[in-house]
């Protein structure tokens, strides 16, 4: 266990309602910072042993898995390369794997948990109830599990540079616009970004997490894990590089368009781009809640991410296909009948018409085959969006993230 | 003919609107929280040092060219490297080496930048160290 109570020696454990350390034996409330785990001197330098050295054996169920020994009653805890508290399943206490956070491995910065489980399964049901395409099975989920775990992160100073040359479209006249070309070279400052640490978890889902809210960042107490799982980092700077790359790149973009934008220019676009990031190497270390709830639906596992901080929830699910084509072919089949009448009318008009009422015509079925193609392929982009959020919320990879964790 | 060509346009314009209309539906629907923190959450003012504005294409590659080879320097660390907390020392170390004033936006050009504001939450961490 991480920190007893002082009136009854009971292990104590963080509720995020009370933003205090809780009794469950005897009620007792503890601020974090007040007390301190008589356990963290004696195991700083206690390691989790490698499984298969342990047991001898090269048996893949061995593969990434530590053995440590539980502080309470001894049992023996079955931890992962990255897991740095965890639960004993022989005496249900809390358990923190000190050597993994002690001294500089010590993460600076944690982001208590704010939303309590309830909280987490109830705002997920919550958003979830909202979809009118959403499974009546899913709306009324039974929560397989539900964890609270500590996400490492790197919190990181970032300066992006890139020069951008951009093309768009001047109106000269009325009926003239011109290309013109524009050139922004700048950079954007980052200050404390923060960078999913985890390579178990993947970056498109972390990044969803966001905002947390860092006003909420205390200095790390490794009594705020107790009753949480939670992860070390385990990134190279390349991974880090990367995801600073194309998120600066996205907010540059953004400004440099907006900034372009803002002097009556249509259809700006960039056309080249020469990105460039410089990551300050001292990046401070923190931990983010989320909690991760899964439960089965058509035999798959899906995974509902809930930001610990904000209680923002993420996640895609499949959808009432029979509802969804009804839905589609009913405005289908109305708007193209009542189109037909316009179209028609406006055809009609156009080509029984002189010289300058025929290229009109043109201009015109310029213009609607133009919206045809924009409408279909927004909506496709849309919908294979969706698709790829739903194989996210079933991602194999994400699930065993939560689910393989012992108690 | 007209008839024609009114019904394939109708019939494109109905279906495009319903997969328009139904996607949208669907993400409002089936997609939660498909976002991530913007621009302003982590950001300071962008800050442009260059600019040219409704040039020629021979003009604007011309400026690409010259702003887009800057060389940028930056901190010498292994890309393989797991990612680590700095030493007191090391820290100490950059702190020297370090231009002065750092992260604060530099007008090189003429083009008014201004001083990079420091959200709240960053002074307040900035006291652990």
């Amino acid at each position: 266990m991480a920190t007893l109570c002082k009136n009854c020696s009971h292990a104590l454990v963080f509720n995020p309602r009370l933003q205090m350390l809780e009794c469950s034996s005897c009620g007792s409330t503890f601020k974090p910072e007040e007390i301190e785990s008589e356990a963290k001197p004696y195991r700083e330098d206690m390691k989790a042993e490698d499984a298969s050295e342990v047991y001898n054996s090269k048996e893949e169920k061995f593969m990434d898995c530590y053995v440590y020994s539980c502080s309470e009653c001894g049992g023996e805890i079955i931890v992962n390369g990255t897991e740095a508290s965890t639960t004993c399943i022989y005496c249900g206490n809390p358990n923190v794997v000190f050597s993994r956070i002690a001294k500089m491995r010590e993460p600076e910065f944690i982001m208590p948990f704010r939303i309590t489980r309830e909280s987490a399964v109830e705002l997920a049901r919550k958003a979830i109830s909202r979809g009118a395409f959403v499974p009546r099975k899913i709306k009324n989920f039974s929560v397989d599990c539900c964890r609270g775990i500590y996400l490492p992160y790197w919190l990181v100073n970032v300066k992006y540079y890139d020069t951008v040359l951009i093309e768009g479209r001047v109106k000269e006249s009325r009926d003239k616009s011109v290309t013109k070309y524009y050139g922004r070279t700048g950079y954007i400052a980052l200050r404390r970004f923060p960078v999913d640490a985890s390579t178990a978890l993947s970056d498109d889902s972390s990044s969803k997490l966001e905002p947390f809210d860092m006003k909420h960042l205390k200095a790390f107490d490794e009594d705020y894990l107790s009753g949480f799982y939670s992860n070390v980092s385990d990134v190279t700077y390349e991974d880090v590089k990367k995801v600073v790359l194309a998120r600066g790149m996205e907010y540059y973009s953004e400004a440099v368009l907006n900034d372009v934008g803002s002097a009556d220019v249509q259809a700006a676009h960039i056309l080249r781009s020469s990105p460039r990031v410089e990551v300050d190497s001292d990046m401070k270390y923190a931990m983010l809640p989320a909690w991760f709830i899964s439960f089965d639906y058509a035999g798959r596992h899906h995974t509902i991410l809930v930001n610990g901080d904000t209680g923002k929830v993420v996640c895609a699910l499949p959808w009432r296909k029979w509802l969804f084509f009804l839905m589609f072919f009913s405005i289908a089949a109305v708007a193209t009948v009542l189109s037909s009448f316009v179209f028609k009318f406006l055809l009609l008009g156009f080509f029984a018409g002189d010289g300058d009422a025929s290229k009109g015509g043109f201009m015109f079925l310029f213009f609607a085959v133009g919206s045809i193609i924009g409408l279909f392929s927004t909506g496709i982009r849309k919908i294979i969006r969706v698709i790829q959020n739903v194989n996210l919320t079933q991602d194999k990879a994400m699930f065993n993230f939560m689910k393989k964790r012992q108690g | 003919m007209v008839d024609f060509f009114a019904g394939l346009l109708a019939l494109g314009f109905g279906f495009g609107l319903a997969s328009w209309i139904c996607s949208k539906a669907l993400d409002r629907s089936n997609n939660i929280g498909d976002s991530h923190g913007d621009c302003k959450t982590y950001s300071f003012e962008t800050t442009f040092t260059q600019k040219c504005s409704g040039v020629s294409r021979s003009d604007g590659m011309a400026f690409f060219d010259i702003y887009a080879s800057k060389k940028i320097i930056s901190d010498d660390v292994d890309d393989k490297a797991q990612v680590r907390r700095l030493t007191q020392e090391e820290r100490k170390q950059k702190a020297r080496q370090a231009p002065r004033g750092a992260y604060v936006s530099r007008n090189t050009d003429g083009y008014t930048a201004g001083k990079d504001k420091i959200p709240e939450w960053v002074k307040r961490t900035d006291k652990y160290f």
